[in-house]
């Protein structure tokens, strides 16, 4: 939580200094392994945001990366796939997620997948997801009961719901891009 | 003896009945393919050993004016399953190919059409509204004929990756690929289908079906390894239009699957994809082939409610027309993906109607009988 509050600040910091937090490369990975981190790396590929794409990304790949993208959602095809359980990918994100608030590297979270991405399988890996990232996108059907909405209010930190995951390559380009001013 | 005679005679009618009832499963509906049709061809030609047997089954090619890749539509792998087959006859009878090649296997387990699964209770045929009138339709099963193959081992080892299935699954069409040239009948269906794939060198392989709206992969594409940027920018689309669909990878490690198989054995893509059937599901209540065409069912209502099924299941249920409107609609995303993302090897077709239209009017609409 402190490694958290410090990064707000941080964020706050950089953000007075006309300058975003958001800096490239990413590295994009899931947190559930479901396929919809592919959907990320289309839009991020179509929007000229470097990025590298690891759905198991570990702790040491962050030294390269300036920002984490993490797809949120479980898939039990895509854990089997990877032949990682539950839990080992529960520990795999949290590992990642308090490296990168260690790192100051901010945390951009994003859930693409809808319905089918919620309920038992999926919701311990989305409220992990949500708890600890610094900005939350979400696509419509993901959250009609707002429990994404409840959790980002919680935490004050910024949420866009949209339409659909083309949706998102604009206000992405825009949180990679330096605000206009001054 | 009068008695006798009179219960001979019943017992004659009942049989002669049943008997035709029985016949009458093995009859193919009649398909009137577009002027766009190229070629009428049988598996068989793949693999002779099928000639004449009830595995034998009818390709249907498309062949555009402009070159291009190729692109594989498989319907009827499993038979209670009749969004996948009547997709591949909707296809057959709308499509106009202007570049490069669809092929089309509208009943990939022709076998599996010709008796219904024991103790389902579901009914031989539904009829369908076209603009002839209503059209029958069979109902079959997810196995092979007993009568084709018979009987199943107590543990079906899955050729060549020594799997462990349960010993029905020797008659699972999707169970058996990439088959084998002695194999079961089953194996060497499977085993047609992958040399058809060789000998046309198939681009994009689609497979497609249906499961119980309690099936945790439903409203889903499946896509092998090599295949999943084409399917996920084809569920971006689709997702794109409102529709719900979720991408998930091929398990590597769960063998028999076309997905895999395919995927595997093979240079095609492999994809397959899945709507939600509730005369397919456990929970279902009254089975007839209202249930098959409406999709509709008090249960499944009542299951969604309790959030027990993976896909929103309202009391106006989940129809045909709207099973055969996705796979349309996930057709056409995964070719126009496929062709994003192979120049060169683009397939274009038109003539199928749209997702809307198909939701609007009914897919029989657009099912012709005077091509
Ligand atoms: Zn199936």
């Amino acid at each position: 939580m402190r490694r958290l509050f410090v990064l707000a600040i941080f964020i706050s910091a950089v953000l007075a200094n006309g300058q975003t937090p958001y800096q490239t490369p990413v590295l994009l990975t899931t947190g559930g392994q479901s396929a919809d981190g592919l959907f990320m790396k289309n839009v991020l590929t179509k929007e000229g945001i470097e990025f590298q794409y690891k759905p198991l990304a570990t702790v040491a790949d962050l030294d390269s990366a300036k920002t984490l993208i993490m797809v949120i959602g479980g898939s039990s095809k895509g854990l089997g796939a990877a032949r990682i359980s539950a839990e080992d990918e529960i520990a795999r994100m949290t590992a990642l997620l308090d490296s990168a608030a260690a790192k100051r590297i901010p945390v951009i979270a994003a859930h693409l997948g809808g319905k089918n991405r919620r309920g038992s399988l999926s919701d311990p890996f989305n409220d992990l997801g949500v708890q600890k990232s610094n900005h939350f996108f979400v696509v419509k059907g993901g959250d009609d009961d707002g429990y994404f909405k409840k959790r980002t209010n919680v935490r004050k930190i910024p949420y866009l719901m949209v339409d659909k995951t083309a949706d998102l390559g604009a206000p992405l380009k825009q949180l990679f891009t330096k605000p206009a001013g001054e | 003896m009068i008695r006798k005679l009179v219960i001979l005679a019943l017992l004659s009618a009942a049989c002669f009945i049943s008997g035709g009832m029985l016949l009458s499963q093995h009859q193919d509906e009649t398909l009137y393919p577009t002027p766009s049709l190229t070629k009428r061809m049988m598996l068989s030609d793949y693999f002779s050993v099928l000639r004449g047997g009830d595995g034998d089954t009818e390709v249907f090619e498309y062949c555009g004016d402009e070159g291009g890749g190729t692109v594989l539509i498989l319907g009827g792998t499993h038979c209670d399953e009749p969004a996948s087959y009547l997709a591949a006859y909707l296809l057959i009878e709308t499509l106009d190919v202007q570049r490069g090649r669809v092929l089309i296997v509208p009943r990939a387990n022709r076998s599996a059409l010709t008796h219904n699964l024991q103790g389902e209770g579901h009914p031989q045929t539904f009829e369908v509204e076209t603009l002839h009138g209503k059209r029958s339709f069979r109902m079959g099963s997810r196995y092979t004929n007993p009568l084709n193959q018979w009987p199943d081992p107590e543990v079906y080892l899955h050729s060549p990756s020594k799997q462990e299935l349960s010993g029905s699954d020797s008659r699972n069409l999707n169970r058996c690929y990439p088959g084998r040239a002695d194999g079961t009948y089953t194996e060497r269906v499977a085993h047609a289908l992958a040399e058809l794939i060789k000998q046309e060198k198939v681009d994009l392989v689609i497979d497609l079906h249906e499961a119980s709206p309690e099936y945790p992969v439903i409203n889903a594409i499946v896509a092998h390894e090599r295949a999943m940027d084409c399917a996920a920018f084809a569920v971006m689309e689709l997702q794109g239009q409102g529709l719900e669909y979720s991408l998930e990878p091929s398990p590597q490690n769960y063998h028999g699957l076309s997905h895999r198989e395919l995927g595997d054995h093979t240079n095609a893509l492999a994809t397959l994809m899945e709507s939600a059937n509730a005369s397919q599901g456990r929970l279902r209540g009254r089975t007839d082939a209202q249930l098959v065409v409406t999709g509709r069912d008090k249960m499944y209502t009542r299951a969604a409610e309790i959030e027990m099924t993976r896909v929103p299941f309202g009391l106006e249920g989940i129809p045909l027309d709207i099973r055969v409107a996705r796979h349309i609609e996930g057709t056409r995303q995964l070719v126009l993906a496929f062709n994003g993302l192979n120049a060169g090897k683009e397939v274009e077709f038109g003539g199928a109607p749209t997702y809307a239209e198909i939701v609007e009017r009914g897919f029989g609409k657009f099912m012709h009988e005077e091509n």
